[in-house]
């Protein structure tokens, strides 16, 4: 009897442990989503934040790095790549950051649209966060157009920048249907806004003119930043804007020695020196004074990416190029109402024009990773000698079976 | 000279050391080696490897004890002269060929210790009279049964010897010992105090033997008068080669060292007896070739890490050796710590020293095949004491003393790099570099921060029981403080260990420990609230108030108070450590075994950082508090059976199969949160903080089962092939588990033990060599295409890619090709132990950058790549004196790896401070411009291409240590380390010449501020590098220095009280010790072995503002009773 209930025991214990097996050998971790997961409409908020969060990060270190490439302000810290950059030298294996956030920003938009269009179908056209996701690609776009000297997409070769800015037209016009479709205005002068600019380099500046002058002088679309003082360490951080960390916070980089540093009166340039005791602060390198930049005051301060002024010197110079030199100072002054700057300007000539025109754009923009782009389309004299654009890195060269170094 | 010697005469007088010794040490034949804290139950199951016909059963017994390395005590007047026994038990179990040679004579076996006595059945009833013994001091006398009238009518006219047997060097006391009278048949074991008698010896001169496994046997002669007590104190000494010694880490079974193709590395609790140790790290420093520790900073209870031969992969995580305790795994990985430490934890820094009877090192896949896809970067296990039969044992230890750090950086700093604080201090202002004053108010009084530290511990065991079981039980608690107020760390732990015979086939035993411990972290390394990094940040310190000096009249440029630092950052890290096991033993027959482990290890970790409300820096005014909590549970699960078999083929052939089954279950969950901005002072709480988040919430949980298969042959005894092969599965591969297969194979080969060796020349010599795989899995997620999360303002959250995953992704398989002998000679005075051996890490992970414009960006493992190490391991002993009262012993041993990463895919694995993974150079490396006229008094000039510079992990280790025994009562035992053949980054000097508080480069940095040719004439190139005064000329390559060193890792002395001046206990002795005493080396930085990273496991090495390992000097008294 004894000898059969051990066997019975060892027989019961026998199943217990190779049905229990099953469970124990079934391992999933949770942490992170899984690539499938985000093919299902719950998630596209989460996705089309992501969208935003990835493009924030790029933009907030572009406008970082992109201001001492051209020359909205003075690189002070350590950096070799940086240092670089500041003396119109960006080579193709000092560029990885730039290039694979930028990147990575275009993909998870352009993904996160790919994924709307299969989830949702006929339905995108009705989503608010399908017009949020095309913006978002549109302006990664852009600025891959704006920026680099040749654009890839998803692993493909070469292609010339114009196709970024193609890519994005795409983007912002479907944006700007479904945003008039909803009833979403804001929205749409966003979409709106993004297509002028690209259309403008794409030479189409009726079509520019046409949209810029859709959207309300006073309308910007920020890229929103949120992270506080608190939740923005030193040492990095996505959420944060990166132009007032390596400004305000970790002193590598001066409104100092710029074009911009005595403007000081202009509001579209606000910046301040740094005095300890009476006597100006020292920059990072201890030799440089540190003159603060204004605009950003905070790690949560938003970087515009499109705005009614800039809209109207965009629309300025389409006059300009239509020879219209009155028409284009009567924008350039509402620009400056704008701002509060009353007294008028006026110009002899055109090239008087021109240059009101680049010194008032160059103000608009300021940090805000666009005045490269425009010295390239201005054959600008401050880069002769210096590289003009982001090559593709050699990350990119390396690992695309399309390229090569 | 008359009077010097009689001035050491007295000397010795007082100190005991003159008490009679007589008589010489004679090495005999039947010593033999056996594992300390080898259970009673694992010895009666191993392999007998007797064979014989019509003997008697005298020599059957010394025979089986010749066979099987164990201790046999009996009496010859006890055993039957006339019965002739066989027994064809080469394959069977000790406990098998016992019971047939024994039958039918009425003895039985018991096991005392390590030993196993013979015995006649002790008689129920009537009681007896005996001699009067003291209770404290048990008897364990063969001649128990015989007890007649006639014997005690011969007391009379014989008499007693009594004495205590111990060990030479650790003076501890040898329980179950042999002590026998071979020629009158007279014999006992000692107690578990080490203590014997002998009753009954006839009056005259005898000579007395004693045996112990391990030991070198030793006679005494001794003069016994009727009636008297003769008194014989005897010391052994341990065995320069121990070819019987039980090995169980990678075996599947418990086997002699002489049946392994691999070098196993022991270290003996008699090697750390005495030195101011802690934990295995610290024991394992210096004691090993191929082992390295290195000591990463000076804060109290900072892990160390632990290296084994190379880098078998490219990342850090999947070079941590793999952590036993009693057969139960430990989380084996290091537990970041509270973040202003930028240091980690250890599960193995809470196993005692005090409980270790020995750790076992297994170094790399050769050995570890059957531990599967985790152990490709070897494992360590750690035994801890057990119970022993007799009455209890106590033993308690106390000790106190200080720690102390002497001078930091450069010897012509007169300010100690500003850890003199009392007056006003020069400094350069970065950018004119001029000379700048600065003042602390807040200096502590001594004028330094730093101070020396106290350190108290104290430990009790106590050990005992029966025959059926036994205990081992101690609790500790011990308090450390830094060199800088108020760091400290302390820790309190318990551990019982318990034995049990269920049946006469069935033994189980728990192991169990529990200790809780906390660290006062101090901010650290390159944290911006960093100790040193502000101190010695000069004008650049973030801690100035000029308003202080101003109110106490002293003029400075720079007020600076660091005592704020100190004061408003508070960071611990509280640590509970539990871990339980137990295994199941069972022997249906004679030659099958049965053995299952099952074990919990638990751990959490909780660091917390707290930035006190009115912080000194604005932009933490109002306070901090971040909690990172981690926790670690590990589940083995392990069975292992066996069966021999013997006479195989009708040949002197012996055979052992062994199959095993091994589940290993790891759950970890991290969780960390974040609190700013307190309403007020006294607040830390998450509640009380204006925002709170949750930082960190990670959870995984990685099973690896596995299930082995190995034969092993035996041929004479002497020569021995073991063919193994793990069937391996891990959870990282999916539902599937991707078993894999590790084959092993091995050969060992006693060549000494044929009768044509030369055994006068050399008495013993082993061949022996190994072939064995083993594995390391990916992460959790690495084969799964996957999303990370991100936080957002209001609850918001997204995805963002994190990693592009691999399907087809592998174990990393690490083949091992390892060759080796081992030897005596000089009368087994000498020892030597050489090893080569070759690591090849095939389908080793790496990290291939996926195309950027396909959206993920972080680095995808592929299985491409192949790493190799290589090299060779030599370990030699010597005993350079042997007297009576003075022994002298050395050791050394000496290792080279080169490490090279042969194939890589063409990608650079890894490149963070100034270090790179590339091909063609070891792994890590350092890699950059190499300064081509570094002695020229001119402006550096450096090659156009970033050239390799050298390694960063030592390439040759040296370990020199020796032991002088005194008298038999003291003894001095000094361990040395020699790390070298590699380079550290100076981040410290390049960090601070920069703030201008270098003070070697003021000079220079004035002379190239103000261009002074005529000063700089003289400065080198190199100097005008690491001292350069404009952000476009500093090179931090100029700071990598060559990091060889020498350090006296420990040294004591230790002097065993006279049992004359105890009164209540039966040993004590008293231990002046030091760690970490000496340090020989030209680097220049703050340390050079510390290591600064983001996390505990690291691949990267830098010295950067971190405080440095410091001294410490120990008074220790240790008694039992």
């Amino acid at each position: 009897m004894w000898r059969h209930t051990q066997k019975l025991a060892a027989l019961v214990i026998a199943a217990v442990v190779l049905t229990g097996c099953d469970d124990f050998l079934e391992v999933t971790n949770p942490g992170g989503l899984q690539d499938n997961a985000l093919d299902d409409d719950v998630v596209f908020s989460g996705m089309v934040f992501g969208m935003q969060e990835d493009f924030g990060v790029a933009l907030s270190e572009m406008a970082m790095d992109a201001g001492v490439m051209s020359d909205e302000w003075t690189f002070v810290g350590n950096s070799a790549t940086t240092r670089a950059y500041s003396e119109g030298i960006i080579r193709s294996d000092q560029v990885d950051n730039h290039w694979n956030q930028m990147q990575r920003a275009r993909w998870v938009a352009e993904d996160g649209v790919r994924r709307m269009l299969k989830v949702w179908g006929n339905r995108t056209d009705r989503e608010e966060l399908a017009i949020q996701a095309r913006l978002s690609a549109g302006f990664a776009n852009r600025f891959m157009g704006e920026l680099f000297c040749e654009a890839v997409f998803d692993g493909g070769p070469a292609m010339p920048r114009d196709s970024a800015f193609a890519r994005a037209q795409v983007h912002f016009s479907e944006a700007a249907r479904m945003a008039e479709a909803q009833g979403r205005t804001a929205l749409r002068y966003a979409a709106l806004g993004g297509r002028a600019s690209v259309r403008a380099w794409q030479g189409d500046w009726a079509g520019a003119e046409a949209d810029a002058a859709l959207v309300p002088v006073e309308f910007a679309h920020m890229q929103m930043y949120w992270a506080t003082g608190a939740t923005f360490p030193s040492s990095g951080g996505r959420a944060g804007n990166w132009v007032w960390r390596d400004n305000a916070h970790r002193d590598l980089f001066t409104v100092a020695e710029s074009r911009w540093a005595d403007v000081g009166t202009d509001p579209r340039t606000p910046s301040d020196t740094a005095y300890v005791g009476g006597v100006p602060r020292m920059s990072n390198d201890g030799v440089t004074v540190f003159i603060q930049q204004k605009k950003y005051p905070g790690p949560d301060s938003d970087i515009p990416l499109v705005k009614g002024t800039e809209l109207l010197l965009l629309r300025a110079e389409a006059r300009l190029r239509a020879n219209d030199v009155p028409g284009a100072m009567m924008l350039i002054n509402q620009n400056r109402a704008a701002y509060g700057l009353s007294d008028d300007l006026a110009a002899a000539d055109s090239s008087e024009a021109w240059e009101i025109l680049r010194d008032h754009r160059g103000a608009e923009v300021w940090l805000e990773a666009r005045r490269l782009w425009d010295l390239n389309r201005w054959d600008d004299p401050f880069l002769a000698g210096r590289d003009r654009c982001i090559p593709i890195s050699d990350r990119e060269r390396i690992t695309n079976p399309h390229l090569g170094l | 000279m008359y009077r010097k010697s009689g001035t050491l005469i007295l000397l010795l007088a007082v100190l005991g050391f003159t008490e009679p010794l007589t008589g010489q040490d004679r090495n005999v034949a039947l010593a033999r080696s056996a594992a300390p804290g080898e259970n009673g139950a694992s010895l009666l199951d191993r392999t007998a490897g007797l064979d014989v016909k019509g003997v008697t059963l005298s020599s059957a017994l010394t025979r089986l004890s010749y066979t099987t390395g164990i201790a046999l005590a009996f009496s010859p007047s006890l055993l039957p002269s006339n019965l002739l026994v066989d027994c064809a038990c080469r394959a069977a179990t000790i406990r098998h060929a016992l019971d047939r040679i024994l039958d039918g004579t009425g003895l039985r076996y018991t096991i005392v210790g390590d030993q196993v006595v013979v015995e006649r059945p002790r008689p129920e009833a009537p009681s007896i009279p005996t001699m009067p013994i003291d209770r404290a001091v048990p008897i364990l006398a063969l001649e128990t049964a015989p007890v007649e009238h006639a014997l005690l009518t011969e007391v009379a006219l014989t008499g007693m010897v009594v004495g205590r047997i111990t060990d030479a060097q650790t003076f501890e006391p040898l329980a179950g010992t042999q002590v026998a009278i071979t020629a009158l048949g007279i014999g006992t074991l000692t107690s578990s105090a080490g203590r014997f008698t002998l009753t009954g010896v006839p009056a005259g001169t005898h000579t007395v033997s004693v045996l112990r496994i391990g030991y070198r046997a030793v006679e005494e002669t001794v003069q016994v008068v009727a009636g008297g007590t003769a008194q014989v104190d005897i010391s052994l000494r341990p065995e320069a080669l121990q070819l019987d010694a039980l090995v169980v880490t990678g075996t599947g079974r418990e086997v002699r060292t002489r049946e392994m193709g691999t070098a196993i590395g022991q270290v003996r609790r008699a090697d750390f007896q005495n030195a101011p140790v802690r934990n295995p790290e610290e024991i394992l420093m210096g004691r090993q070739p191929g082992v390295t520790v290195q000591l990463r900073s000076g804060q109290p209870g900072a892990m160390g890490h632990i290296t084994l031969r190379g880098a078998t992969s490219i990342s850090a995580t999947r070079n941590q050796p793999l952590i036993y305790v009693d057969g139960v795994r430990l989380y084996s990985h290091g537990i970041s710590g509270a973040q202003n430490a930028r240091q980690g934890v250890h599960a193995l820094q809470s196993v005692a020293a005090a409980d270790i009877e020995r750790i076992e090192i297994v170094r790399g896949a050769a050995a570890a095949t059957l531990y599967g896809s985790e152990a490709a970067a070897g494992v360590i296990q750690v035994f801890t004491k057990q119970g022993a039969a007799g009455a209890p044992v106590w033993e308690v230890s106390v000790g106190t003393g200080i720690n102390t750090l002497g001078r930091v950086g450069a010897k012509s700093d007169p300010t100690n790099l500003y850890l003199r604080c009392g007056e006003p201090t020069t400094a350069l202002a970065r950018g004119s570099w001029t000379p700048i004053t600065m003042f602390d108010p807040t200096c502590p009084e001594s004028g330094s921060w730093v101070e020396p530290g106290t350190t108290w511990n104290m430990d009790a065991s106590v050990r005992g029981g029966s025959q059926d079981f036994r205990y081992y039980v101690s609790a500790r608690r011990s308090h450390e403080e830094g060199v800088v107020k108020p760091g400290f760390a302390e820790n309190t732990g318990v551990r019982g260990n318990f034995e049990f015979g269920v049946t006469d086939k069935l033994t189980m035993s728990f192991n169990s420990a529990y200790s809780t411990g906390t660290i006062r972290w101090m901010p650290d390394g390159d944290r911006g609230s960093g100790f040193f990094n502000n101190l010695m940040g000069a004008a650049t310190s973030s801690f100035q108030d000029p308003a202080v000096c101003a109110d106490l009249g002293v003029s400075v440029d720079h007020c600076v108070v660091h005592g704020r630092l100190l004061s408003h950052q508070v960071s611990h890290q509280w640590t509970d450590h539990f871990t339980l096991g137990g295994t199941a033993r069972w022997e249906p027959s004679t030659n099958l075994q049965h053995r299952l482990t099952l074990g919990y290890d638990y751990i959490e970790s909780l660091g917390q950082e707290i930035i006190l409300f009115g912080f000194h820096r604005p932009e933490r005014r109002l306070g901090r508090l971040i909690n990172d909590d981690h926790n670690r549970i590990t589940l083995t699960a392990d069975y292992v059976g066996s069966w021999t078999r013997d006479g195989l083929f009708g040949r002197d052939i012996g055979s052992a199969f062994s199959w095993g089954v091994q589940l290993v279950e790891t759950k970890s969950q991290d969780y960390g949160s974040q609190a700013d901005d307190f309403a007020g002072p006294g607040l830390v709480t998450m509640a009380d903080a204006a925002s709170a988040r949750v930082s960190t919430d990670d959870q995984m949980r990685v099973v690896n089962p596995g299930i082995f298969l190995q034969e092993a042959l035996s041929f004479n005894d002497r020569l021995f092939v073991t063919l193994g092969a793990r069937l391996d599965g891990h959870s990282a591969f999916g539902r599937e588990f991707g078993f894999q297969m590790y084959p092993k194979l091995g050969a060992s080969y006693v060549i000494s033990d044929h009768d044509f060796w030369p055994e006068h020349l050399v008495q013993t010599f082993r061949l022996r060599g190994a072939l064995g795989e083993a594995g390391q899995a990916p992460g959790a997620f690495d084969a799964t295409r996957m999303w990370a999360t991100l936080p957002g303002p209001g609850g918001q959250a997204g995805f963002t890619p994190a990693v592009l995953g691999n399907p087809d992704l592998g174990p990393e398989r690490t083949r091992e090709f390892e060759l080796g002998f081992e030897g005596t000679t000089l009368q087994d005075r000498f020892s030597l132990d050489v090893t080569v051996y070759r690591q090849d890490t095939y389908d080793a992970l790496v990290g291939v950058q996926p195309i950027p414009s396909q959206g993920f960006l972080s680095r995808q493992l592929e299985n491409i790549g192949h790493i190799r190490n290589q090299g060779y391991e030599v370990q030699a002993t010597a005993d350079l004196v042997q007297r009576r009262n003075v022994l002298w012993s050395a050791r050394a041993h000496i290792s080279r790896n080169d490490s090279e990463a042969i194939d890589l895919g063409g990608e650079i694995a890894l490149s963070s401070l100034l270090q790179q993974i590339r091909e063609g150079a070891p792994v890590p490396a350092f890699f950059g411009p190499r300064m081509l006229n570094p002695d020229e008094f001119a402006a550096p000039v450096y090659s156009e291409e970033h050239e390799y510079l050298g390694s960063p992990w030592p390439v040759r280790t040296i370990g020199l240590g020796t032991s002088l025994t005194l008298g038999q009562r003291l003894t001095l035992d000094a361990q040395g380390e020699f790390q070298g053949g590699h380079l550290m980054f100076n981040s410290s000097g390049y960090a601070i010449s920069w703030n201008g508080a270098w003070q070697p480069c003021f000079d220079t940095q004035m002379a190239l501020a103000s261009n002074n040719q005529a000063a700089l004439s003289n400065v080198t190139a190199r100097e005008r590098a690491r001292c350069a005064v404009t952000s476009g000329t500093r090179d931090q390559y100029s700071w990598l220095e060559p990091a060889d060193f020498f350090k006296l890792r420990v040294a004591s002395l230790t002097y065993e009280v006279p049992s004359r001046f105890l009164r209540g206990v039966d040993r004590a002795s008293v231990t002046l010790s030091g760690r970490n005493l000496l340090t020989v080396t030209d680097y220049t930085g703050l340390s050079v072995e510390a290591n600064v990273g983001s996390g505990p496991n690291v691949m990267t090495r830098r010295d950067h503002l971190q405080i440095p390992p410091y001294r410490t000097f120990q008074l220790a008294v240790r008694t039992t009773f």
